[in-house]
This record gives C-alpha cells, structure tokens and sequence, in this order.
C-alpha cells in the first residue's frame, strides 16, 4: 500500500473508531428513510421525524468528522503529525462517501429492484447524486472545515439562519413587489445558488484551509457565499423573471404573443355580509393579514384575461401577476392585492386558455383612483411553451423507458379511484409535463410543476407522478403524455380604462388594451 | 543550527503576542524557552511547526522554511503542548495503533518500553485518562519515533511534582541524541538538563544564551548596611529587584565578574557595607527574579 493510502487507511480506522455509533446510525438511516418504509408510517409527524433525523444525523456525522482532525483549530494532534493535508481531505471525503453516499446508494438501488424495476432503471436514481444532496454534504463540509468545534459549526449555521430568516421578513418590506409572491417554474432561482455556492466553493475553501491554513481568509468566502444565497430571497419577482427572460433566446413567438381582457363583466365581490362579517368567498381568497392591511370594507373583483398570438397547442403559464392603479401619466397609485389562494399556487396557472385572477383594494384608495380617473393595469409574467414530444402509455403497470420522459408506468390507486402515472428521469426532466386520457369523454389533463431550469444547470434528478381520475375502462385505456420546453418568458400588460370592480356590471367595464407591451 | 528565526512576529487582532523574535537552537541543545504566560512562548513555539504562519520574519526548522514545513519533516519532529486536541474516545492501544501507521520510522520496541515505563494502561480512553497520564501518553506518542527535534509546550505545567519528575526521567533519557526545546514557566524541573535558555517577556526576547553563561553571570546580592547609608543615586543597569530595609540591602547581578567588583559598586552605590553575601542562583531563581523585574517594569 502506499504511503497515502496507508495513512488514509489509519485516519478511516480511528474515525471509525471514534465515530462508529453514529456512522451506524447514519448508515441504516437510508433504510429508514426509504419509500417502502415511509409509505407504511401513516403519521405525517412520523414520517416528517424520520426524515428530519436522518438529516440531522448525517449532518451531525459530518461535522464531527471533519471536526475529528480540525483545520481551522490551532490545538489538533494531526497538525504536526506527518499527514499531507490533501491525505487528510482525501481521508475525510472517503470517509463520507464511505458512510453517507455508498449506503443511500445502496438502499436506493435495493428499494428500486424491490418495487420491480430493472437493474439497468433501478441503478440510475441509486447512482444519480442530485446537486441538492450533493450541494448540501458540501455546504456541511464547507461549514465544518472553517471551524474547529460543534459549537462553532452550529453557532455558524443558527447565524446563518437568523440571517435567512431576517433577510425573507425584510425583503417582504422592501421589495417594490411585495412578500410572498412564488414565481411558478422559478424555485431553481431560489435554490440555485444554495445548491451550487457549495459546488463552487468547496475546492477554494478546502484549499485556503487545509492547504494554506488560511482560516479567516476562507471564513470569509463562505460568509461572503452564505450571503449570496439570499439573494434570491431579496430579488423581486419581476426581476427574477427578467433573470429567465435573458436566459431564455429570443423566439418569435415571445416577439408576438399578447394578453388581452377576457369580455366580461367584472363586478364588485362582496368581501362583508350587511352585518359586517367577512364574507366566504374573501376568506377563501385572500388570508386575514391581506383582508387587514386592506381594512374594512374592501373592495375586490376579478379579471379574466386570454393569450393572444400563442401558437395552436403550446401552453402559456402565468409565473404572477400584478395589478395596479396608474394615474394618467402611468405612474403607479396603488398596488392591488392578489389572491393568495390563486398566486400561492406552485404550479401556476395554465393561461393558455383564459385565467382569473382576484385583486383586492381599500376602500379608499379605490376611491381616491376613481376620483383621479385612474387606469387599471394589469400586468403578467407569462411563460411560453412548445410541445416537444408526446407519447402513450397502457394502464398496465409495466415499466418503460419512454425517450424525453424517461422510466414511467401507470398504475390503478384502487383507494383514491385514480390512476397515477410515475416516472423517473435521470437529470433535468422537461418544463412541464401533462397527461390526458387518449380517448373517452374526460377531455381534463393533469400537470406537473413548470419548472423552468436553464439547460446549463442540471438541477435534481428527482422522480415526477402524474393523476388522472379513473373511469370504468381504464384498464383498456391509454394515457397521453406531452412534454413541454419553455420557449420564451414574457411580460405583459392590459390597461384597463376604468377601475372594474363597480357595483355593477354597466359602470366599470371599459374597453382594454389588447395588446401587450414588448418586453 | 536546527532551528534558527529571524525577527518572527505574530499579531491578533491588535496585540502584538510575538514581537521581533529571533532564536537560534543548536544541534542536541535542551533550550528553555522561559517566561511568565502570556508572554508569547506558545505562539512562537506555534510558529515554529507552521501551525501559525508568521506575519513578519522568518524561520527555519531542520533546515526548511517553518511555512514549508511538510510530511518529510515530521517525520522528524515532535510536538507536544499541554493544550493539545487527541482524540479523547481512542484508546491508549488504538492511538498508538493510529500513530504507528504514520511513521515508517515508527520504534515499537520504544514505544513498549516508554507505555511500561509511563504505566499507560492500554484499553483505557485518552479522555479518561488524568492530566498527567495524557501528558505522558503525548510525550510517548512524539519520542516513538525517535525525532530529531521535540517541540514542548509546557509539558509539564499542572502536573504534580512526582510525574514531572517521571516524565522528566522519561524524556530525557529518551532524547539522548534529540535536540529539545521546551517552554516553561517553571524551570526546576529543567534545571538540570537546559543547556541553552532564552527569556520572552511581553512577545519579545530579552536575552538567549547558553545555561552556563546565564550561571555565571547572575548573582543574588545581600549586604547589612548601616543605618545612615543611602542608595546613592542610580543603581548600575546590571541590578535588578533592588530593595533595601533598615539593615540589609538586596539585588541580583545579571552581569557578575567578581567579588570583589560587587563590594566596589555596594561600596559606591548603597555606601558603607558589613558583611556581603554573593551568592550564585538557580536557573529557577534567575527566572523568577526576571519575571520579577518585569512585571515591576511593566507600566500598571
């Protein structure tokens, strides 16, 4: 054996030594945390246990092994014992892939045979590491070689959370698009750099650390990464689409589509009863912070509004919407406030047809607009996508490998009357995927959540389920899947002369601006 | 020289701990690195085996560059300081199981001979084992290889007097052909084996020369004087922790020739004086009389 290995060797041994209930622990975790065994705890709570120490403990096992023979101490034994300091990053790695991966893997692989899958399909989630497992043991690995002890690991990543947590409560304040507001397709924003900073950084950081001892300097690439990984939280929504907007070529069809007012009536939505209670349908739509901060007798209604120039089959997703009050030089008055019910929704809204959306004003800003003879402007944040590839399945239970959608099998779910679609596939699946019955009267497709990763950042490799209500002759018949690739991502705005939201129909239903602003 | 340093310093944050320091330890010295805590031994010592890099300065081990310091060279050096991390959950047996496999150099006959010696019990933990057990399974750990150089850091601060003494015997009947450099603030328990000694006070080193010289030239001065006798004017620079009651008047020498030249500046200096005792000091004694002097010098 050579030197290095030989001392890789020792370093395994005594951290084995050391550290062995809990490496135990951590490696029957994967068992645990697996689907056949978390599909038979009925508790929420338990299953949400399960997952959480074995997060815990693996975390836990990794600080105390890169803590067995600290860096950034200035007391540790192996400083001045003949060990390379790559030796010892090399020894600790092992040790993780050893006592963390390997074992995930493995359970992964067995758990994938045991449900029926081939050899060749149940090795690909086993040996698929996604960026967030990946991303997440660096970002451990990274805290822990900037400190010496658990308490300084955990004082770090507590200080970290504060921050987090700070950042997300201040940006609700500050940013000009308010809290709260999801941009369907868009989580790969919000987790991107938290999943790659540590990619990214890890090498550096190990090397400044073991190799040149250079704590503080190292200490502050990972505060400096720590706070670029708010950032998302502190851009606003508009600004994280423009982000997907430039990522995203340039098509024709982002050049011509539009949004237009649906024609309609758009009255006034009872938000109290006469007595002066909140009515049902305000509380279905906004929460009581919303219907607060809007004050008592609110005024709401909706709009409806259609793409137009999207071409025939292709699927137009609103990531948000705005509504504001604009004077008659367009500046901004007031911003509405949407419904949480429709904006919170993580999979957006499919516009490709009509969507709705529901806006809530004061009292008496909406009066104060209406003296002023404001504008209504409506303003979306649609994207656009092209079908690519569209295949059918039987309802037969059978696993196949379908190109573009990967693994996938249809099975019956006698307890919920549905049958659900499963696939895996390795790598970045499509934006979206949506399932329809071939044939039969139930014309209704399901989707999954957009997601609009850029091609360059391969994000989780990470399984998708689809369901579709059951009908008598499921079992003959096919289900159509169709994939979709995001082709642009747009902004759009309808002015809207008038405010809506009148007590009737007759007094605020003007004409609209049916063509949206370019980009 | 095994260890030679150019003016090395170190600062954190704003307090200057090591300041200009050059030392220069001979081939098969034993060198007592002495001063009061605090005074920027540790830190020094820490520079020497790159746990720390220095910020300004040089210095050289076993003929390297301390920042360069490697795997071949620690191979041949040893380190020991009493706040040392081990790993507390190993046993004796499974330390030096560990220890074993990173030196090729590795003696285990030596290493058997110094657990007899020590009485480390095998299957016991690190972290159960007392101050001085720890220290002695630390000291076996750095002498079983038989290195060149041994770097100690107060390896025998806290501990009481019979295991100083045991691990005293251990190391230096061990280290025979090892150059030692070991800081203290105690030195009795040295006295016998330095044969080079620097004193560091406030991150700088006052003097550093061998044990013999320092012998020498350091005298404990008593004298009965009469009652009118004044201390005339200022006292020659060689005296320290100079002080005088009715009848008596006492000093140290740091720079002794002869008897007869300290009557001359008593007679001088404190005036008319009885009897003179001119007596020769420990190594403990001169180190605690300058540590005397110093915190005395030291503005409050």
């Amino acid at each position: 054996m050579s030197g290095n290995l030989r001392i890789i060797a020792a370093i395994l041994r005594k951290d084995l030594a050391v550290l062995w209930p809990l490496a135990v622990i951590v490696v029957l975790l994967p068992v645990l945390r697996s689907d056949a065994v978390l599909q038979n705890l009925r508790n929420d709570n338990l299953r949400a246990g399960t997952i959480g120490i074995s997060v815990l403990a693996t975390m836990l096992l990794i600080v105390s092994v890169m803590h067995q023979d600290a860096s950034a101490s200035l007391r540790d034994d192996w400083l001045t014992r003949p060990i390379p300091r790559w030796t010892m990053v090399a020894a600790k790695l092992v040790f993780i892939a050893a006592v963390v991966c390997v074992p995930a893997m493995a359970t992964d692989f067995v758990s994938a045979l045991a449900d029926g899958r081939s050899a060749g399909e149940a090795i690909a989630p086993a040996t698929a590491v996604s960026h967030a497992t990946l991303g997440a043991m660096l970002a451990v690995v990274v805290f822990a070689a900037v400190t010496s002890t658990l308490l300084e690991a955990v004082g770090a990543l507590v200080a970290f959370a504060v921050a987090a947590i700070l950042a997300q409560a201040i940006s609700g304040s500050v940013l000009p698009d308010g809290k709260g507001i999801l941009v369907a397709g868009a989580e790969w924003f919000s987790f991107a750099p938290a999943l790659y900073l540590p990619i990214v950084i890890a090498t550096p950081v190990l090397w400044l650390q073991y190799g040149r001892r250079r704590t503080l300097l190292a200490r502050a690439i990972v505060a400096c990464a720590c706070t670029a990984t708010m950032i998302p939280v502190l851009t606003p929504p508009s600004a994280m689409f423009g982000v997907m907007r430039l990522l995203t070529p340039a098509t024709d069809v982002g050049r011509t589509a539009g949004a237009a007012l649906a024609p309609g009536c758009f009255p006034r939505i009872a938000t109290e009863t006469e007595s002066g209670d909140i009515t049902d349908e305000a509380r279905r739509l906004w929460n009581s912070d919303e219907r607060a901060s809007a004050g008592p007798r609110a005024i709401a209604f909706s709009t409806t509004s259609a793409p137009t120039g999207v071409p025939r089959g292709w699927k137009a997703m609103i990531g948000f919407a705005q509504a504001f009050f604009v004077d008659a030089s367009g500046g901004v008055l007031y911003r509405l406030q949407g419904a949480s019910a429709v904006f919170g929704r993580p999979d957006g809204v499919d516009a490709s047809r009509s969507a709705t959306h529901f806006w809530l004003a004061p009292r008496n800003a909406y009066e104060d607009a209406a003296r002023r003879s404001a504008r209504l402007r409506l303003k979306y944040f649609v994207s656009l996508l092209e079908p690519v590839a569209s295949t059918e399945i039987g309802v037969n239970g059978r696993r196949q490998y379908v190109s573009r959608f990967g693994y996938c099998s249809t099975g019956i779910d006698a307890s919920s009357d549905t049958v659900s679609i499963d696939c895996f596939v390795r790598g970045r699946r499509p934006a979206l995927v949506t399932a329809r019955w071939s044939e039969g009267a139930d014309a209704r497709e399901t989707m999954t959540r957009p997601d609009y990763t850029p091609a360059a950042l391969p994000m989780l490799s990470a399984p998708y389920r689809l369901t579709l209500s059951r009908f008598r002759d499921s079992t003959a018949a096919r289900v159509t899947l169709t994939a979709y690739e995001a082709r642009a991502h747009v902004e759009r705005s309808v002015d809207v002369r008038g405010l809506l939201g009148g007590p009737s129909c007759s007094a605020s239903l003007t004409s609209s601006n049916t063509y949206g602003d370019q980009p | 020289m095994i260890i030679e340093t150019d003016g090395i310093s170190k600062t954190f944050r704003r307090h200057d701990a090591v300041r200009h320091v050059s030392l220069s330890v001979p081939q098969s010295a034993v060198y007592a690195l002495v001063g009061e805590n605090g005074a920027g031994k540790t830190t020094t010592l820490r520079m020497l085996v790159n746990i720390l890099t220095p910020d300004r300065g040089s210095a050289r081990v076993l003929g390297v560059d301390s920042r360069r310091l490697a795997r071949r060279e620690f191979l041949r050096l040893g380190y020991v300081s009493e706040n040392q991390t081990i790993p507390d959950r190993l046993t004796v047996a499974q330390y030096f199981r560990y220890l074993r496999s990173l030196y090729p150099n590795w003696d285990p006959r030596l290493e058997a001979e110094l657990l007899a010696r020590f009485a480390l019990p095998a299957d016991r933990p690190l972290g159960k084992l007392s101050h001085g057990m720890r220290m002695k399974a630390m000291l076996a750990g750095a002498l079983s290889f038989r290195p060149e150089l041994l770097i100690l850091d107060e390896p025998l601060s806290g501990l009481d007097p019979l295991v100083r003494d045991e691990v005293m015997e251990g190391l230096l009947h061990q280290a025979e052909h090892t150059t030692i450099l070991i800081s203290s603030h105690e030195l009795s328990e040295i006295e016998g084996a330095a044969t080079h000694m620097a004193f560091m006070d406030r991150g700088r080193v006052l003097f550093q020369e061998p044990v013999d010289e320092v012998r020498s030239r350091f005298r404990e001065i008593t004298a009965t004087v009469g009652d009118e006798s004044d201390v005339a004017g200022d006292l020659p620079a060689s005296w320290f922790v100079a002080e005088r009651s009715r009848t008596t008047f006492r000093c140290v020498e740091t720079a002794f020739v002869s008897d007869a030249e300290v009557l001359q500046k008593l007679i001088l200096h404190v005036g008319a004086v009885g009897n003179v005792d001119v007596r020769p000091m420990s190594l403990r004694e001169i180190a605690k009389s300058l540590m005397r002097a110093m915190r005395t010098a030291r503005p409050q």
